[in-house]
């Protein structure tokens, strides 16, 4: 298989946050995460709040430190201490674009800071390429001498997109991008995204907590609850064939736009809510709250002993230590932790 | 079907000049669901502000009744709004960390209603909210009455402030987006505990949403909004299952669904935003954005048409035709 365009190796990501009194306590937001993304396609990663999607995208970019593990672009691990020198290669949408644009500047100046700082045109072409990048997300040279407040919702979207897109890029990091915009907005700008991707062969991490929104756009699907990966997969498979108790959860929870699905549809309710990430846990992240370890009556291997990734099919991988009801492959639990990325489709 | 409990007819909310809401009717029976499904600036909120005399400074009635068991409430006073706010009407608001005051512990917010319109002594008061709490799901209430906002995670402030809109025992509740802040596991929990106090208390709810699986899951019946008019209403499986404006089948499409995985998944509506849609004082309000435009739709806006029992459109296209 090529080398993965993006890499994600066993990144940990840990937060202080100081108490009165001097002292201090550590939040372990990412807990060993890792998975490849080849190149041109999407990685979804859906995930509830709290879960560290976001802290594992800022990583990547260099906005939060990692306290252990790697990144590597093309095979190749980043200098976390040098963020600034992979800008062009890896942007980022955010959620909210209201808040990523300056509400002072024009439209052009906010793309056309990323054109020169990177040296990608001259001072004089700015405007000509500017205009270009609009027209790309599907807008028109008129939108340059407005402000943020001056265009909806998802036309500031499309100017964050062009914006990340001036430094020609290999790698969108989207950071729930579609998440603050009605739904007729939404489908939009997820078919600008893919109309991108294809053109220009870009490599997408996205991130939502939305599975449909994932699952319309992804190649590979990762499930994150707590810091960690609970399941990891083709897209097809974690939507179709999710083994994992809570991305079946997650997939029962989410509503359909039918009444008569709704009715008569049984649903996983899950029962509680997530642990705080202050706690440390011994065993399982999802034990709390899992139905399946209720069922088997709390298995003291759920409390105790943290499941590892472990392929149940080529191209789908879970962390759990019962499948289907039945311990999954002995063995399997006691290799060492293999490397779990998704083999090849 | 029983009289409704609230009925609002040909509403209209003027802001500025322009209507924001115009001429918005719809009614709920006791032990129905209504939703009202629009985008952001649709007037949903404004609407439901509108029942119970909360208007923001700006926008103000202009039109059109509001009358809740009988009783109009654009005529009622200062006083009767305030008795009817605090115990026949229980509000429900998106975000439970605003809709609770972080300086006060939980049980005296949930049971302020009570304490205040039916005079209950402060013990019975965290008695009855401890009560309160326990039945919407909140794990050892006692503990939890005594806590404040800021330790309750968010579904549990949500179930709070369920617990706070049913005090009183409304018989209507008006929920605006209650589980738009939630996470999906939590939202199933929250929108199966509307479902079974619903059920079983016989309450009317108003559902306020943008989002129509929501919608599917709680409604018996719809009303979707545009720009503050009515394209669309009538029972839940009409308006799901034969959608009669260009704007529901719109909306509808454009949910993303779990059957629609990667590349080639087809959502339909990609009229280019860059296209600001511009609306004739006169033409249909959608028609900027509609796929089955005519030139009669930019003249003449339609009127509200019966397309089957208890179903209520406006649009030409599906009036005269039937989809093309």
């Amino acid at each position: 298989m090529a080398v993965p365009r993006l890499e994600v190796n066993n990144v940990v990501i840990d937060y202080t946050t100081r108490l009165p009194g001097g002292r201090s306590r550590n939040l372990r937001a990412v807990d060993g995460v890792s998975f490849s993304i080849p190149k041109g396609t999407t990685f979804g990663l859906v995930g509830e709040s709290g879960s560290g999607k976001s802290s594992l995208a800022r990583a990547i970019v260099g906005l939060v430190a990692m306290s252990e593990g790697s990144v590597a672009l093309d095979g190749k691990a980043i200098d976390a201490s040098k963020p600034g020198k992979y800008a062009s290669r890896i942007q980022m949408i955010f959620q909210d674009p209201l808040s990523s644009l300056n509400p002072k500047s024009t439209v052009f100046k906010a793309i056309r800071i990323p054109l020169l700082l990177h040296g990608i045109c001259a001072p004089d072409e700015t405007r000509s390429r500017s205009t270009e990048l609009l027209t790309a997300v599907g807008l028109d040279e008129s939108f340059l001498d407005r402000v943020p407040r001056e265009l909806s919702g998802g036309q500031r979207q499309r100017v964050g997109i062009a914006r990340a897109l001036a430094v020609e890029p290999e790698i969108l990091i989207c950071d729930e991008p579609v998440s603050a915009l009605d739904v007729s907005i939404q489908a939009e700008v997820l078919q600008l995204l893919q109309a991108l991707q294809t053109e220009r062969g870009l490599t997408y991490l996205f991130i939502a907590h939305d599975l449909a929104v994932v699952a319309g756009v992804s190649d590979q699907i990762g499930v994150m609850y707590l810091g960690s990966l609970a399941e990891v997969g083709s897209a097809g498979r974690i939507v179709r064939q999710p083994r994992h108790p809570y991305s079946r959860a997650l997939l029962s929870a989410q509503p359909v736009p039918d009444p008569l699905v709704e009715r008569s549809r049984d649903r996983i309710v899950l029962h509680g809510d997530p642990p705080s990430p202050y706690e440390k846990q011994l065993g399982c992240p999802f034990q709390s709250r899992c139905p399946l370890s209720k069922q088997l009556d709390s298995p003291r291997i759920c409390i105790e002993e943290r499941p590892r990734l472990i392929d149940v099919h080529q191209s789908q991988a879970l962390a759990c230590h019962f499948v289907d009801g039945d311990l999954a492959g002995t063995d399997a639990v006691l290799e060492p932790n293999r490397d779990h990325q998704t083999k090849e489709k | 079907m029983s009289d409704p409990i609230l009925a609002i007819e040909n509403l209209v909310i003027e802001a500025g000049g322009t209507r924001v809401v115009d001429e918005l009717s719809l009614s709920i029976s006791p032990g129905e669901v209504h939703g009202l499904v629009g985008e952001s600036g649709s007037g949903k909120s404004l609407t439901a502000a509108s029942i119970v005399g909360l208007l923001p400074l700006g926008p103000k009635v202009t039109g059109g009744e509001i009358s809740f068991s009988g009783r109009s409430l654009l005529a009622a006073d200062d006083d009767e709004l305030r008795l009817v706010r605090g115990s026949k009407i229980g509000f429900v608001f998106q975000d439970p960390s605003s809709s609770l005051n972080p300086t006060k512990r939980i049980w005296p917010q949930v049971a302020e209603s009570p304490m205040i319109h039916k005079g209950i002594p402060a013990k019975q008061g965290r008695a009855l909210a401890t009560d309160l709490l326990g039945k919407v799901g909140v794990p050892s209430p006692e503990m939890r009455s005594g806590s404040y906002p800021h330790q309750l995670s968010g579904g549990m402030r949500q179930r709070a402030a369920i617990a706070a809109a049913l005090s009183s025992e409304p018989r209507l509740l008006i929920a605006d987006e209650p589980t738009t802040a939630l996470d999906v596991t939590v939202q199933a929990q929250i929108l199966d505990l509307l479902d079974d106090k619903v059920r079983t208390h016989h309450l009317a709810v108003l559902l306020i949403t943008h989002d129509l699986g929501v919608a599917a899951r709680l409604c018996d019946s719809l009303t979707i909004l545009y720009r503050g008019r009515v394209l669309e209403s009538g029972p839940a499986e009409a308006v799901f299952g034969n959608p009669q404006s260009p704007y529901t089948r719109m909306l509808l499409s454009a949910v993303p669904t779990l059957d629609d995985t990667a590349s080639g998944s087809e959502t339909s509506g990609d009229r280019g935003l860059s296209r600001v849609p511009q609306v004739g004082p006169t033409g249909c309000r959608f028609s900027a954005r509609c796929e089955f435009w005519r030139d009669a739709c930019s003249a003449d806006e339609p009127t509200l048409t019966i397309r089957a029992s208890g179903q209520l459109a406006r649009c030409f296209a599906t009036d005269q035709e039937g989809w093309v």
